[in-house]
């Protein structure tokens, strides 16, 4: 394995990620299917994550052996630190991607119940009929 | 100065909160649920209020705590200074007044007090949680909190379709916008290599020899060199996605449809705080983003655009959006039929009055200027949750011991109910810019900041839209007092007690508001108030507090 064919690897995460940011962003704003909105919503958590995972990501070079952020010393000197700072790709990132999966988890549990409901109340799933039932019902009796 | 009071409040509720559903299997009774939640509450209030006591005390104080022990930049480190003191204070308030409004609203409904209970105190941990971090990536956690409880509560009458379609509405655009926060927080961190706000700020200005113990922790980018690619154009990039969430939030133009809805679905208590509370952590957020994070005082965001400096920029098209949204919540609120939704157009155009006032924040002003600006956005997000809230509690009462929302249904019963309905007529006067009511000299201030600003066409358009809205605000107060119920209103029977005591309570609140502000010198001392926190020294204040937390607990 070669830098470039890192670089290239690299340059194909990066142009995907914006490549789903665009589709996913577009899946929840024009599909008016509510399943299909909360799959593109799922793809969309995801690539922010990646994106946050990629920023923390540090350039492979031959002859360096890249390491998870995990410190096995338990009391270590400041020349193993210095050598593990160099080796480990940064922690932060992947923490704060930790905490975004879970608070993902929590939103699409919840977006699912109220498609459930919408189902239940309404008998579809597609935003276009709800709309258009709630002109009629809500807004026409109103103005 | 590190003080427990400033990270306690966040942590309370949400662990209370928490506990309330195990607890529902034992304990049934209504009374237990609300109880719990104003006791909260009111523990919350003294700690905030301790707070906001500590920073009037001295000025230029600036509170942190950081969770964890650890030292800012590293763990979550909350930072408190006048502008998050005072909302923080308006928070508990409103909590505790919504809280005790419960007892009765209990009452009212068959079943979910515990889940009721639980979402407000979630809320008001996000909320709270929100104003008071000084970590951007833990303003993105509590948002989700505060989210995900307000879609929950919005949904909370679930076997209501129009219920469950506006939680639906405001949920799949919600989720979409705090990603896109979330993805905005990673670019600034990307960029510069931090989380903390007071970190943030002496990077994004390139001055790391202002705080060398921060930047001992995180690196330092001079001359943005050291940072990860273009520090401008990321911090365009990261303002730009934050920004939309927060005015998802907030209800700003492009971004309000989903207000009305929800606001008129949700149980009236959490229509209140909705109104009240929730849409200014979005102005809120604004604020802290362009006033202490991107400052005029030479930011990264300050590169030259047109030929304007960017921030700037925005901060028009801000005001223009305000402007936008404050005629469109008053014109669309003269035709609406239903009370909740009139009160939900209401609070979309005043929201868009605070943003108007954004324009007078540019970086070419002079400080006193800025400070008159803010301080009004400050103000009036304090007069309108009081006035707001009491509206939406009171109208709120009405529809639900007449069983309608429908005005033309609230026919007459300002005289069977007349304490309730004089604090609903305080609240609307009060909300119009009546003279000895709080809410007229929040207006005044950023109609004077927008006249100092040269803004004399957005300084009229508050004035206007006041007299636009002043059409559906006579309307109900027409109805209410005036207009003659044909028949019996047949509401024999119908006791709302405790209602007519917290709603003269809240215009009790407005009126001595306007009171002091109107008595010597308080509201130029308040101005200076403001000062203190968005002048230079104040954001220099606000880093220098972060950093001695740092100092005592790094070693």
């Amino acid at each position: 394995m070669d830098i470039e064919l890192v670089r290239f690897m690299f340059l194909l995460t990066v142009v995907s990620f914006y490549v789903n940011l665009a589709l996913s962003i577009y899946g929840v704003i024009a599909k008016p299917n509510l399943v299909k909105k909360i799959i593109a919503l799922t793809i969309l958590q995801d690539s922010a994550s990646i994106f946050a995972v990629l920023v923390g990501y540090k350039l492979w070079r031959p002859g360096l052996t890249l390491q998870p952020p995990v410190l096995t010393d338990l009391t270590p000197t400041s020349e193993t630190l210095k050598e593990f700072v160099l080796r480990s790709v940064d922690p932060l990132p992947q923490a704060l991607v930790l905490t975004a999966i879970v608070i993902g988890l929590a939103v699409t549990v919840f977006l699912t119940t109220i498609t459930l409901h919408i189902q239940k109340h309404f008998g579809t799933v597609n935003v276009d009929v709800i709309g258009r039932l709630k002109r009629e019902e809500v807004y026409e009796e109103v103005i | 100065m590190i003080v427990p009071t400033a990270g306690l409040p966040t942590i309370l509720p949400a662990l209370i909160g928490f506990i309330l559903p195990i607890a529902s299997l034992k304990i049934k009774s209504r009374h237990f649920y609300a109880l719990t939640t104003f006791l909260i509450s009111v523990a919350v209030l003294l700690m905030t209020g301790y707070n906001l006591a500590l920073i009037m005390g001295t000025p230029g104080t600036v509170l942190t705590y950081a969770f964890g022990g650890w030292p800012p930049p590293l763990g979550i480190a909350y930072t408190i200074d006048f502008i998050n003191a005072v909302l923080g204070f308006l928070t508990a308030t409103l909590f505790t007044l919504v809280s005790a409004y419960l007892f009765w609203y209990f009452g009212r409904i068959e079943s979910g007090y515990e889940w009721m209970s639980t979402l407000t105190l979630l809320l008001l941990s996000g909320v709270l949680g929100c104003l008071y971090t000084g970590d951007i990536f833990n303003f993105f956690v509590m948002l989700e909190v505060l989210c995900i409880s307000s879609y929950a509560l919005v949904a909370f009458f679930r076997r209501r379709k129009w219920a469950v379609e506006a939680s639906m509405a405001y949920a799949f655009i919600g989720a979409l916008a705090t990603t896109l926060f979330f993805f905005g927080v990673v670019v600034l961190y990307g960029s510069f290599g931090t989380v903390n706000i007071a970190d943030l700020v002496v990077k994004v200005h390139g001055v790391p020899t202002q705080a060398q113990y921060l930047s001992g922790w995180s690196g330092s980018c001079e001359s943005f060199e050291w940072c990860y690619g273009n520090a401008f154009v990321s911090s365009a990039l990261a303002v730009a996605l934050m920004l939309w969430a927060l005015n998802f939030e907030a209800g700003i133009f492009p971004n309000n449809y989903w207000i009305p809805s929800a606001y008129t679905e949700a149980p009236t208590p959490a229509s209140a705080l909705f109104a009240g509370i929730v849409d200014k952590v979005g102005s809120y957020g604004v604020v802290r983003v362009f006033f202490t994070l991107f400052t005029g005082f030479g930011s990264t965001l300050m590169f030259t655009f047109g030929n304007l400096p960017f921030r700037d920029v925005v901060l028009i098209v801000l005001g223009l959006l305000g402007l936008a949204t404050g005629y469109i919540g008053a014109f669309l609120m003269i035709a609406q039929r239903d009370v909740k939704r009139l009160l939900s157009y209401s609070t979309i155009s005043h929201i868009g009055i605070i943003f108007t006032a954004l324009a007078a924040g540019l970086s070419r002003y002079d400080i006193h200027v800025i400070s008159l600006s803010v301080a009004g956005i400050l103000l009036h997000m304090v007069t309108h949750a009081l006035g707001e809230s009491l509206l939406f509690l009171g109208l709120g009462t009405l529809a639900t011991v007449k069983g309608s929302r429908d005005l033309n249904d609230l026919t007459g019963l300002g005289r069977r109910y007349p304490v309730l309905s004089a604090s609903i007529v305080l609240g609307f006067l009060s909300l119009l810019g009546v003279v000895p009511l709080a809410g007229f000299f929040s207006k005044y201030l950023l109609f004077m900041s927008l006249i100092e600003a040269n803004l004399t066409l957005h300084a009229v358009s508050i004035v206007l839209i006041s007299g636009i809205s002043a059409i559906g605000y006579f309307r109900v107060i027409y109805t209410l007092w005036i207009k003659q119920a044909s028949g019996s209103n047949g509401l024999s029977g119908k006791e709302v007690t405790l209602p007519s005591i917290i709603l003269p309570l809240m215009a009790l609140m407005l009126l001595g508001l306007g009171l002091t502000l109107v008595y010597g010198n308080v509201l130029n001392t308040y101005v200076e108030y403001v000062r203190n926190a968005v002048s230079l020294e104040g954001v220099l204040n606000y880093v220098k507090a972060v950093e001695e937390a740092s100092k005592i607990l790094g070693g």
